[in-house]
């Protein structure tokens, strides 16, 4: 059961439209090792730990992935807002008007939708743990060129904020890897 | 510009801030620091932090009192999710435990304070009010730059 705070994890205030961004950033909203995929991979795989460390750590991580997704999606809100046809357009967010308006369409940055494959769930705990990591890497260099790619502070903020999550959730991620392996998994 | 910085960042212009990276040190330096650099930099463990080149923090631009109220709320909510997941991993650890604690009570207050002069944060639990917990702005809803 979930319960909603009617707050971000983490302030975001964008002063500036910029649709380039917001055609950049929907990666981390829909992408393979975006925040969704996270979330959801981490969703799925709790159900088949084996003991109750796994379960709570891959219940709780996947939780604050879905605090992620809200915070990814607000960012592109804010930056696609007043946005004018013209505008839309030059960002080459023409095809994506035409199918989902200004809405919060799950897809990666080149227009691919959002698909489960991205959960990349198995039922062995040390093959999901490892991708568990992986993503973790992968979203922190992610989160990396998404920073390099943008001088404006109201976006950089909050992707440092994001992009270290990833390193913690990594350590984490590690950390039971590590113990599962000493158990003889 | 900003595509050079990709495989240039040792060089002078990143260590004195005289590229894009300025930004984390203009904002580290104002009169906001009522937030603490744990949450800003999203780690609570200064032996797991990893910053990205020079980069540690930009710090947000909270306008009024309210926002500056909500993020105390995020600054305390954060430090009890990023002790728990370390709880998960390490139930035994008292030192976190403790530190869970403080914040946890630091948290249930902020909280009461904000509800009982903004409104609602939750509907099922604190003080709920229907008018107040459908009234805008929601949390991604920007109003004239503001977070909420």
């Amino acid at each position: 059961m979930y319960k909603y705070d009617k707050k971000l994890e983490f302030p975001i205030c964008i002063h500036k439209k910029n649709l380039k961004m917001a055609k950049y950033l929907i990666e981390q909203f829909g992408g393979a090792n975006g925040e969704l995929a996270a979330s959801f991979r981490y969703f799925s795989q709790k159900f088949t730990m084996p003991d109750d460390m796994g379960k709570a750590l891959l219940n709780d991580i996947a939780t604050e992935e879905l605090a992620h997704v809200e915070m990814i999606c607000t960012m592109i809100h804010e930056l696609t807002k007043d946005a004018s046809l013209e505008e839309l357009e030059s960002a080459g967010l023409g095809c994506y008007y035409t199918e989902h308006g200004v809405g919060l369409f799950p897809q990666d940055s080149v227009g691919n939708p959002f698909t489960s494959a991205y959960f990349a769930v198995t039922g062995d705990v040390i093959a999901n743990l490892s991708e568990d990591m992986a993503a973790e890497q992968k979203a922190r260099a992610t989160y990396e060129a998404l920073i390099n790619i943008t001088d404006d502070e109201d976006i950089i903020g909050p992707l440092l904020f994001l992009r270290q999550r990833e390193v913690v959730h990594f350590n984490r991620f590690k950390e039971l890897y590590d113990y599962y392996k000493k158990l003889g998994y | 510009m900003y595509f050079e910085n990709i495989n240039n960042f040792n060089d002078l212009n990143d260590l004195f801030g005289l590229n894009n990276y300025q930004y984390a040190y203009n904002y580290q330096n104002n009169n906001q620091s009522y937030l603490s650099e744990k949450f800003l930099r999203g780690n609570m463990f200064d032996n797991e932090f990893i910053p990205y080149k020079n980069m540690k923090y930009v710090m947000p631009k909270i306008k009024n009192e309210k926002e500056q109220k909500l993020s105390k709320i995020m600054e305390s909510s954060f430090a009890v999710i990023d002790y728990v997941l370390y709880l998960d991993i390490h139930p035994d650890d008292h030192v976190i435990f403790e530190k869970y604690n403080t914040e946890k009570e630091k948290l249930n207050s902020l909280k009461k304070e904000y509800e009982s002069v903004y409104g609602p944060l939750c509907n099922t639990e604190g003080q709920y009010n229907s008018y107040q917990w459908l009234s805008s702005p929601w949390p991604w809803e920007s109003d004239g730059g503001m977070y909420v």
